[in-house]
């Protein structure tokens, strides 16, 4: 009777997927399970091919060896093991070595088979939790990749503050009772400003004020900052490309918990792709670029078999672009002198996205003030060839469509930029539809962000317009995803007679497009797929599940995509033979693209009111 | 070969076309051939518009409704090509400026409020269910006749491959496949009507036959044949109206201005990329419109004056019913046409009069949907033109379920469920939610499709009264008074569905014995009472509207600014 | 007289007692069983509610467990919170009786298992006795005194709550569980149990009688 009572009950419903499962599969499973003992001596009771189980940790500490003796994975409360070979039915490969032993929860192949054939949310997660360990390529080097670290495992916790009237010698005091180089200036708990141990010596000892001054008078205003959950590499990314050594790091809230230094970063394992990062901030000339521009594909190769994350690519690849860029910016200015007005360079499509590849080419613009002299107009005309002209040096091809700052069509003036948006959603051509899904990717790079704000606000208003949206539905619904009729791939072909799927044409593509319309269709700013996704899940009328799922296909993809990169076979780039694929990954990836359908019949039928 | 042959092959061949064009369509776009190509072309526009517009009614029954009534089915004529011109000239392109892709949307943006939308949906869903049951009257009486089986039969028929093509096939949307059904539609329009035309009077074009002289040697004009003999059947002169001036005019109001309102045709000028080319299609459109429209008329008369003398005989004393032509059988199976010897003497009789009425020397009751089809069997056409008759049918009814049902599903769905029930609805449960909502649209309507409360046209005349009364002053007082408010639209298109409703369900359904001239409002009819219901509209929304403060100032900005427009000079400064 | 019932139970062990206790402890059915109580003298005070585990070949058979509260109980002595049961649970509850009688008709072929059965199997044989369902189980196991004998036999001084459920349990880094009633506390003891019976044996034979 009353198992909710049980401590076994609170256990498995916090646990997913069963938080958020129906009660009624929690139940069953609860009560189909049995609870036993592993330890090294009696674990080959419970693991054996003959009679397959799910086994999920209660207490205790476990490896998952592969056939080499090699970690795959280490399991602990909570974590499920057991599925593979309950999925596949093929005999277990992996070996269990118990680090400590304990409880681990039993789920016999028959109760597990009425879950799986009932309860579609419950096979899913197994599905997907699968394809995560296969794809989680060299799973042990994961932890020592720090740069794909979130900052606040790195960081030291704890923020040391004081209010904007503290005088500067009590602010001196307090920086060396707790022993650190910098201190964050608060006020209602809101970081203000930040001062630091050269800002004593540079404004204060070299200026000769008093030290009875307030330290808001010499503090930094508005510092740049980063937030707890950021990757590592995104505060180094800042630090380099600022030239500064303290980021405060704020809470979701915007309360600052504590500092992150650039001997902190030091302290992890230096690495490479951050390291280039900060060379091409640092480089001297335009040659300098172009060389460290040749060691990015090198880099790449090392890259890509460390991270567990793919997303990571794109950003690294953007992040180098985007160094790349101000660079060449900085030294233009460097020869010519200052630009002539505050102006925003930005970029579009993958580069803002943050999902470029090696074969991305340039995608990006000028945004200037309106009405400009002449002889302004012929600085930054000079500008935009001068960059654009070296990022092709450096390895970034020239965009077929001419999306590049180096044509008059992409180096107008914000009223310009904003009549153009306009005129596209306005008369939703295809053509129009095809150059707003490049050009509503945008994210800003180098110059005046006040400019670039305005001018996103300005695209804001435009774009409320449904006719519009209607027309983007369309259009994301005339691509379609490579599932027939009966549930089988749709194939196609080379002159080499291949047959393949194109993973991102058929699929990250579409799921880009779909996650741009609701985006618009939000209000939100973000470029980059995966946050706009997070972005929506916060809002209020958006299905969180949808959201998951979309989140979900796009990682899989995205992954397989990498993977299949890796162990290229002659066919074109992106593309897959799903006969490669094991049955399991088939049916993966079937999910995905019926996924990926439905959402495209929904945005159609949400924003188009077209097709059932 | 037999008809009914003929027709499964002819039917299913054009289904095959519209599958096999959806199919390439869909391959063609994965190519990107159509960005290369800039879209589809204005004229293919227009003719997938004109498709959408032209319904089972327009096909089936417009010209079986002038058949029999005569000068007074004009209206239909009058009333549907002016609804068109209202609707492309002043209601779209403001639409189209203020950014909105439904009705509902417009009103519930312009208006600030979410119960106008609501009530906006309400309505749009209630027009949309009066037409598609009859499109689905007019799709039984077509399977009904060539299947052989009786109406009933021939709605469920239907029903069943409405479903199958509307909802499950995904087939709407695809302009090419609109296409091939306006050429479909209209093909088998105007054969027969060629044909008949040749026939009767030596002229080509029905248009100008329908004008021109016979050729049986008697030398007298069609029309004026046809006056003779309605007059000696003791029927109204076919040239002389029997409804009374207002009604006329009313009537034609109603359909013009609810032409204006409905939903499904709106949104054909919003999927047009460049306004430009929206103002060449919807010329196109009418163009195509009147092809056939201007047809129905000729259509209508060559159809009458064979019908009498077929089935009174040439000599007026009436054909012996055991030599009755076959076509008379095969509709009497039907139930679609009943004889009843009533004197006796086996011969069938037709005149004016009700056939039940045993004081009426009528034997013969016809039902005036069957005009159009039966018209080629009555002139003795090929098998082949009759089965392409009835192809044109299902064409005409198709494209316009289509579109009516996505109107109600993504109404139920999307409006009611999503955006006012229940926010947090997914993607999945929104889509089976739609497809449920057609599903359960369909069956109503063929229930209604089954016992019709009149024949095709006016069922489809109800529908539009209802918009009339409803959409089309919101709309208008949208776009043209800026101080309009959201009091005054809600209890305007309330009072206004209310009131026409009301009539009509009171006329056409409590008490239908009551449904004649001498007790209707101002001698209106309920076809027409639309008309009266857009001024109660009009006079509940101003009198509200002056005893209410007025809409915001933002909203009356923007309506401003959408009546003067700058944004797009502006777009094209650069 | 009880007394004498439950020592010649005890000490007259019939012939099919004597291969359970040479059999192998690994491949045995066993109830694991707990009681709360009201006090701790059993003459005077009541059962609140009784729960029992069952294992079986290693096994705990979640899906089986039992928890009954008893209704007629006259006088909540120890706060309710304890217990975690209110008079809205006891609203739930059943007559003793039927819990006892669905306790016994699993006892048969099962051996018990208390953590510190002196007390709780003192309770259950005087309801039992009550009930008229004089029953004779098969044997009887008790954690906490295998849990004595092993830190004994260790060499450890045994503190005074050393040997606790709790404390007996962080000893095999077993979890924490932190509600209390009698469903969670046998099945603590079902895996403290499992726990002590593996590492005790460390893979070797382990008969039934070894743990007694």
């Amino acid at each position: 009777m009353a198992l909710e009572l049980n401590e076994v009950g609170r256990f498995i419903k916090a646990q997913a997927p069963f938080n958020d499962l129906d009660s009624s599969a929690t139940e069953y499973f609860i009560k189909s399970l049995e609870a036993v003992y592993l330890t090294p001596e009696n674990q080959n009771q419970w693991l054996n091919s003959s009679a397959p189980c799910l086994f999920l940790i209660r207490s205790g500490l476990y490896d998952i060896l592969d056939s080499s003796g090699e970690v795959v994975a280490r399991l602990s409360e909570g974590d499920y093991f057991g599925y593979p070979s309950l999925l596949t039915g093929e005999p277990i490969s992996n070996r269990l070595e118990v680090q400590n032993e304990g409880i681990v929860y039993l789920l016999s192949q028959m109760h597990w088979d009425y879950l799986r054939e009932h309860y579609k949310a419950f096979a899913q997660y197994f599905v997907r939790a699968h394809a995560n360990r296969l794809l989680s390529v060299n799973y042990k080097k994961r932890s020592d990749d720090w740069s794909s670290k979130r900052i606040c495992e790195i960081m030291k916790q704890g923020a040391v503050t004081a209010d904007p009237d503290t005088k500067i010698c009590d602010a001196a005091k307090t920086m060396s009772q707790f022993g650190v180089s910098s201190l964050m200036i608060t006020e209602n708990s809101k970081l203000v400003g930040v001062i630091t141990d050269r800002d004593l010596r540079n404004r204060v000892l070299a200026e000769g004020r008093s030290p009875n001054d307030i330290v808001a008078t010499i503090m930094t205003t508005s510092p740049k900052h980063v937030f707890e959950h950021n990757r590592v590499f995104s505060a180094f990314h800042l630090m380099l490309k600022q030239n500064i050594h303290h980021l405060p790091v704020l809470d979701e809230q915007h309360h600052p918990i504590g500092m992150i230094t650039a001997t902190d970063l030091l302290r992890q394992q230096k690495s490479d792709p951050v390291q280039l990062i900060g060379r091409i901030y640092k480089a001297e000339s335009v040659a300098d670029i172009k060389r460290y521009a040749l060691e990015v594909p090198e880099l790449l190769r090392g890259f890509s078999d460390r991270v567990e994350d793919t997303s990571l690519i794109g950003k690294l690849l953007s992040g180098i672009t985007d160094a790349m860029t101000t660079r060449l910016i900085q030294l233009f200015q460097e020869q010519n002198g200052k630009a002539p007005t505050p102006f925003s360079w930005i970029c579009f499509g993958s580069q803002a996205r943050e999902e470029q590849t090696l074969h991305s080419d340039q995608d990006n613009g000028l945004l200037m003030p309106d009405n400009l002299t002449q002889s302004q107009l012929e600085y930054f005309k000079a500008l935009g060839e001068f960059v654009c002209d070296n990022l092709i040096a450096c390895g970034i091809k020239e965009c077929p469509g001419g999306i590049m700052a180096s044509r008059d069509s992409c180096r107008m003036g914000l009223s310009g930029w904003l009549n153009q948006f306009s005129s596209w959603i306005k008369s939703p051509s295809p053509q129009a539809i095809l150059n707003c899904k490049i050009f509503f990717d945008i994210r800003f790079v180098e110059g005046s962000e006040s400019l670039f704000d305005s001018f996103s606000k300005g695209i804001l208003t435009t774009t409320k317009n449904q006719i519009f949206f209607a027309s983007m539905a369309t259009d994301i619904n005339a691509n379609s995803v490579p599932i027939g009729l009966f549930n089988q791939f749709k194939l196609e072909k080379n002159q080499q007679k291949h047959t393949y799927l194109d993973l991102k044409k058929r699929g990250v593509a579409i799921i880009n497009d779909i996650v741009r319309l609701y985006a618009l269709h939000h209000n939100i700013n973000a470029a980059n797929t995966l946050e706009r996704l997070s972005a929506l899940a916060k809002k209020q009328d958006v299905n969180k599940s949808d959201i998951y799922d979309l989140k979900d296909c796009w990682r899989y993809l995205t992954q397989l995509r990498l993977n299949v990169q890796l162990q290229q076979k002659g066919l074109p780039a992106n593309c897959i033979d799903p006969e490669d694929l094991t049955s399991l990954e088939r049916h993966q990836l079937k999910e995905a693209f019926y996924l990926i359908k439905q959402a495209q019949q929904a945005a159609a039928f949400k924003f188009a009111r077209g097709s059932l | 070969m037999d008809v009914q042959t003929l027709t499964f092959i002819i039917v299913g061949a054009s289904f095959a076309m519209y599958i096999a064009i959806a199919i390439w369509a869909r391959a063609g776009s994965t190519k990107e051939f159509y960005v290369a190509g800039g879209g589809v072309p204005p004229v293919a526009n227009g003719m997938a518009t004109a498709a959408d517009w032209m319904s089972a009614a327009s096909f089936i029954s417009m010209a079986g409704i002038i058949s029999f009534v005569g000068y007074d089915g004009g209206v239909y004529l009058m009333g549907w090509t002016g609804g068109y011109v209202l609707l492309a000239l002043c209601l779209a392109p403001y639409l189209r400026k203020f950014g909105k892709f439904t009705v509902p949307d417009f009103i519930g943006d312009r208006y600030y409020s979410q119960t106008a939308r609501t009530v906006a949906v309400i309505c749009a869903i209630f027009i949309c269910f009066t037409y598609i049951a009859g499109q689905m009257r007019g799709v039984g009486v077509v399977f009904s006749r060539f299947l052989e089986v009786d109406i009933e039969t021939g709605v469920y028929i239907g029903m069943v491959i409405v479903f199958f093509y509307a909802v499950l096939g995904g087939m709407k949307g695809i302009t090419y496949t609109q296409v091939a059904q306006y050429c479909v539609l209209v093909f088998a329009y105007l054969v027969p009507a060629i044909f008949i035309s040749l026939m009767m009077t030596g002229h080509v074009l029905p248009q100008t036959g329908f004008g021109a002289t016979l050729t049986d040697g008697s030398g007298m004009y069609v029309l004026d044949k046809l006056d003779g003999l309605s007059a000696e059947l003791g029927f109204a002169q076919y040239t002389e109206g029997s409804k009374s001036m207002i009604d006329v005019f009313a009537i034609t109001a109603a359909l013009m201005v609810g032409t204006a309102g409905l939903p499904h045709v709106i949104v054909r000028f919003f999927t047009v990329p460049k306004v430009k080319d929206t103002r060449i299609s919807a010329a196109w459109t009418l163009v195509f419109i009147a092809i056939v429209y201007t047809t129905a008329p000729a259509v209508a008369s060559f159809a009458r004056v064979n019908l009498i003398d077929t089935i009174n005989g040439k000599d007026g004393s009436g054909t012996e019913y055991a030599e009755a032509p076959t076509w008379v059988k095969n509709w009497e199976r039907t139930g679609l046409i009943t004889f009843n010897d009533k004197n006796g003497d086996g011969k069938m009789q037709y005149s004016a009069g009700k056939m039940e009425d045993p004081n009426s020397a009528n034997e013969v009751k016809i039902d005036r949907d069957i005009m159009v089809l039966a018209n080629p069997e009555i002139a003795d056409l090929p098998a082949w033109v009759i089965a392409l008759v009835a192809a044109g049918g299902i064409a005409a009814a198709l494209s316009t379920t289509a579109g009516l049902l996505l109107v109600i599903s993504t109404s139920v769905s999307h409006d009611l469920l999503k955006r006012t029930l229940k926010p947090n609805i997914s993607d999945k449960q929104e889509l089976i939610a739609a497809r449920l909502a057609a599903m359960i649209a369909i069956t109503i309507s063929a229930y209604f499709g089954i016992n019709p409360p009149g024949y095709v046209a006016a069922i489809v005349a109800f529908a539009f009264g209802l918009a009339a009364s409803s959409f089309f002053p919101t709309l208008l007082m949208g776009i043209f008074s800026k101080r309009m408010n959201k009091e005054g639209a809600i209890a305007g298109m309330i009072s206004g569905i209310v009131f026409t409703a009301g009539y009509i369900i009171y006329f056409k359904f409590v008490n239908p014995g009551a449904n004649v001239p001498a007790n209707w409002l101002f001698g209106i009819s309920p076809e027409g009472i639309g008309t009266i219901g857009m001024l109660v509209n009009f006079g509940v929304a101003f009198l509200v509207c002056k005893v209410t403060s007025e809409a915001p100032e933002e909203i009356q900005q923007m309506v401003e600014d959408i009546r003067n427009p700058k944004g797009s000079s502006a777009a094209h400064a650069h | 007289m009880g007394l004498f019932e439950s020592l010649k139970r005890f000490f007259v062990l019939p012939d099919r007692d004597a291969d359970v206790l040479k059999a192998n402890c690994f491949k045995t059915d066993y109830l694991v069983i707990d009681l709360e109580l009201t006090g701790l003298n059993a003459k005077q005070d009541e059962i609140v509610s009784i729960a029992w585990v069952p294992i079986s070949h290693q096994r705990i058979q979640i899906g089986n467990c039992q928890h009954f509260i008893n209704n007629q109980v006259s006088n909540l002595n120890q706060s309710p919170v304890f217990h975690g049961i209110d008079s809205d649970s006891l609203a739930q509850g059943v007559p003793l009786n039927e819990a006892l009688k669905a306790l016994n008709e699993l006892l048969d072929d099962k051996i018990l298992i208390f953590h510190n059965q002196e007390l709780d199997w003192s309770f259950l044989r005087l309801a039992f006795n009550k009930a008229g369902l004089l029953h004779k189980p098969l044997a009887i196991l008790d954690t906490m005194q295998i849990e004595h004998k092993r830190l004994a036999r260790q060499g450890q001084v045994i503190a005074q709550d050393s040997l606790t459920l709790n404390n007996c349990r962080e000893r095999y880094r077993l979890p924490e569980y932190s509600c209390h009633n009698a469903l969670t506390d046998a099945m603590a003891t079902a895996e403290l149990f499992l726990a002590q019976a593996n590492q005790i044996s460390r893979g070797k034979p382990l008969l039934v009688k070894h743990l007694m």
